[in-house]
């Protein structure tokens, strides 16, 4: 389509100044300016200019503009900025798990030229009230954005009395991502040198003992590392591995992997939550990006090595034991000793329930060889992040949960449009009137709640699905609806109470009835009584039950908001500190009472030595749970 | 519609300003206010500089229905304070423009950044923009009538710098 009035309008659209250049692409979504790029030399000049990519990083609206002159510092170009930002932004939310049944809440905001999942405790009410707590957080993880704009993956947690940092990578974000699982991944070292195929693991102890440090830790210091590891794309992928197969590789490369924080840089600031100074932040981020690249370029312990070769040697067995299995049936019985017994089943009674044993031991069989399938697909495995999309059912606003998986789900982002004024994060304690703990009163549990709408049956309803509850022993199971109101009928019912214990009256705005949660079949499945929704003129909203006369009184809160005002306390060990699947009814974040120099609490139930298994029930008789008492 | 330029003074030994920018070009006529306590200083373009095209203007390079079409706005936004009036003088040259070549929506994208009429750049810019948009790299460079100068190695280079604007 060439014309002279397009000939002379391309020149013109390459002789536009900058900021009208900026003003065109205003209206442009990062890949279209990409692709004007790729278009000729000029026009790539053009569109890499600082002004265009500033005015995409303000339209993803992550983080304020003042934040972003800020970043700008720590990054090449605004388009490395805004790469990293489109990359992390679909992470940026409220993350839960079913357990423990008190809540497991983390919440994934902007750092400092990173991401950061901070998690918020069980808890009860801070001495200063909701607004300025001091809220109890304690630090999972971070993703780093790069000079060039990647991402690096920083896992956190806390390994008898010292907080370590584990260093990982991110094998990726879906944009609607809903799901994020820790994993271990495998991973082909790029070095330019020979690469070390599993089969050696059959050599001399020392040569393997060389090859393990070099397989494991590449030494190659000179390439980044990113590109040093790489991730593979393993047959197997990490979620189809047993249960155990997956603990154990995540507990063997965090012990392997591990970065012991210094005791002085305890005191590090987690970024935007403890201190908005830009060059302690700026400090901080050198510091951890070193000890993220050492982290990946320690070599490993004896043990650590003994542990990896053992892992290696059972699945080479294993893969004999196939090998032989399939080809030699006959003579099976000859040919094993007592340790691969349970594999192929008693030798005694091989003839007789050879079916019998032939079925679980080729369901065990099949499991192992998933597991050496998947330790193949690379020479090295290292942690890894993946937030993916999975369909997942609801009810109540509260995703259905795997009670396997290291996995944390993303609640739906609710916002207070109109229509729906009242979706969003609450907070709140029970009892009127509220008000904040004192010397003499015993402090009130904080609960926090997620507000939602949903249609049903012609009516619309307002469901208040419980995420966290600050009691020492929980109530009701974990995303249960507090209450469930119908908004489409205004009701009439008054406020039991005049006025609060400070003779303060409240305007009451509007009332809607419903039903509140109450004790029903077992801890399992709650019943519900009726009960009252009251809205305030000045936002406060309070739920009361007819027959009890409980209150549940309730403020907007912003969580980003609190956090910097909050109170960092220790993680927990790792793995656990990202997902805790040993079945719990009780605190198990705030064991740690050290940081709490307070509190005079019993220790958490999470204690070294302790065997976990998925069955157990935290219920030992020093329950009078976990008190983080304040003064 | 009035638009901001705030200018901050940013080394106090060397009296040094620097312009920033609200998506408007970097001239000011107009006089400024001072901020004392963070030194920055407030130019407003007011409603005068752009009502002054009340009177119709030449615009260089384009046809003289263009012209017509582009005059015929500023008369109608510019002769009426209400809200339906203006919008139906924008709606107007909206449909206009959208039925030009792009070739003479950039060279009226020059014009309006020129003379500096924001309502005018706004709209000539957001067609470009809709031009652009979700279109490929082949796409663009036949309606803008680009020639590719990389080499083949040099533009996938830039594509795979790009990949991540390119995942959806």
């Amino acid at each position: 389509m060439l014309s002279d009035s397009n000939s002379c309008g391309s020149k013109l659209l390459l002789a536009l100044p900058d900021d009208i250049f900026a003003v065109v692409t205003r209206s442009l979504r990062p890949k279209d300016v990409s692709n004007l790029s790729v278009c000729c030399r000029n026009l790539n000049i053009h569109a890499s200019s600082d002004k265009v990519w500033l005015t995409q990083c303000e339209l993803l609206g992550v983080i304020p503009h003042k934040d972003l002159i800020e970043w700008r510092k720590g990054v090449s170009s605004y388009k490395a900025l805004c790469r990293f930002l489109v990359y992390v932004q679909p992470l940026i939310g409220i993350w839960v798990h079913q357990n423990p049944e008190l809540g497991n809440v983390v919440y994934v905001m902007p750092g400092f030229i990173s991401l950061v999942g901070c998690r918020i405790i069980p808890q009860e009410l801070g001495p200063l009230g909701i607004e300025e707590g001091p809220i109890l957080w304690s630090p999972v993880f971070e993703i780093l954005g790069n000079v060039d704009g990647s991402s690096s993956f920083i896992f956190h947690g806390r390994e008898r009395d010292n907080n370590y940092m584990y260093p990982g990578s991110i094998k990726g974000i879906d944009r609607n991502c809903n799901v994020l699982l820790l994993e271990v991944e495998p991973r082909t070292q790029r070095n330019g040198g020979k690469l070390v195929h599993s089969k050696s693991f059959v050599s001399t102890p020392n040569h393997v003992d060389k090859e393990f440090s070099r397989k494991i830790c590449p030494s190659d210091r000179g390439v980044s590392v990113s590109q040093r590891l790489q991730g593979s794309k393993p047959s197997v992928p990490f979620s189809r591995l047993s249960f155990c197969d997956r603990k154990k590789l995540l507990e063997i490369v965090t012990r392997q992997i591990r970065v012991k924080v210094p005791q002085s840089e305890d005191g590090l600031c987690f970024p935007c939550l403890e201190t908005e100074d830009f060059n302690k932040l700026s400090e901080r981020r050198v510091r951890l990006t070193q000890m993220y690249d050492n982290g990946l370029n320690t070599d490993p312990t004896q043990s650590d090595l003994g542990e990896i070769r053992k892992l290696f040697d059972n699945s080479q067995h294993h893969r004999y034991v196939h090998r032989v299995q399939s080809s030699k049936k006959k003579t099976l019985a000859g040919y094993f000793t007592d340790s691969f017994k349970h594999i192929i089943g008693k030798s005694s009674s091989i003839n007789g329930s050879h079916e019998h044993s032939k079925s679980s031991s080729s369901s065990e069989t099949i499991k192992h060889a998933q597991f050496q399938e998947f330790l193949r697909s690379g020479d090295t495995i290292g942690l890894t992040l993946h937030a993916s999309t999975a369909r997942l059912s609801s009810y109540r606003a509260w995703p259905n949960m795997h009670d396997s998986r290291f996995a944390l789900y993303k609640l739906p982002k609710q916002e207070p449009l109109t229509g729906q004024e009242h979706a969003g994060l609450w907070a709140g304690t029970f009892g009127w009137p509220p008000g904040k703990p004192s010397a003499d009163k015993p402090g009130k549990a904080l609960f926090f709640l997620l507000l939602s709408y949903e249609e049903s049956q012609g009516q619309r309803h307002l469901i208040g699905t419980k995420i966290l509850e600050g009691t020492h022993y929980v109530l009701h199971p974990n995303g249960s609806a507090m209450f469930i109101v119908n908004i489409n009928e205004p009701s009439d019912e008054s406020f039991p109470w005049d006025c609060d214990g400070d003779s303060n009256f409240h305007d009451l705005k509007e009332v809607f009835s419903g039903e509140g949660i109450a004790n029903g079949y077992g801890f399992r499945y709650p019943g519900s009584k009726p009960g009252s929704l009251f809205v305030f003129e000045d936002g406060m909203l309070v739920f009361t039950w007819k027959e009890s006369r409980a209150a549940l009184t309730l403020q907007r809160v912003n969580l980003q908001d609190l956090l910097k005002k909050g109170e960092r306390v220790p993680p927990l060990p790792p793995i656990a500190n990202f997902a805790y699947l040993t079945k719990s009814y009780s605190n198990v974040y705030a064991g740690f009472s050290n940081a709490l120099n307070h509190t005079s609490s019993p220790r958490g139930f999470f204690e070294e030595g302790v065997q976990e298994t998925s069955a157990v029930i935290a219920t030992r008789k020093s329950v009078s749970g976990i008190r983080i008492g304040r003064i | 519609m009035s638009q901001t330029v705030v200018l901050e003074q940013n080394a106090v030994e060397t009296q040094s300003i620097t312009l920033k920018f609200d998506g408007c070009s970097s001239d000011a006529n107009p006089s400024p206010i001072v901020n004392p306590e963070n030194q920055s200083i407030t130019i407003k373009f007011d409603d005068q500089a752009s009502n002054h095209h009340t009177i119709p203007v030449s615009i260089p390079n384009v046809d003289s229905e263009t012209e017509a079409a582009v005059n015929e706005f500023l008369r109608k936004h510019g002769s009426s304070d209400e809200e339906s009036v203006r919008t139906d003088a924008m709606n107007d040259l909206w449909s206009f423009i959208e039925r030009q070549e792009i070739g003479t929506v950039v060279v009226l994208v020059k014009f309006a950044s020129d003379v500096k009429n924001f309502e005018l750049l706004e709209i000539f810019c957001q067609r470009v923009a809709d031009v652009i948009a979700k279109k490929t790299v082949e796409e663009v460079r036949e309606i803008f009538n680009i020639a590719n100068d990389f080499t083949p190695e040099e533009e996938q280079a830039i594509r795979d710098e790009h990949r991540w604007a390119f995942e959806d």
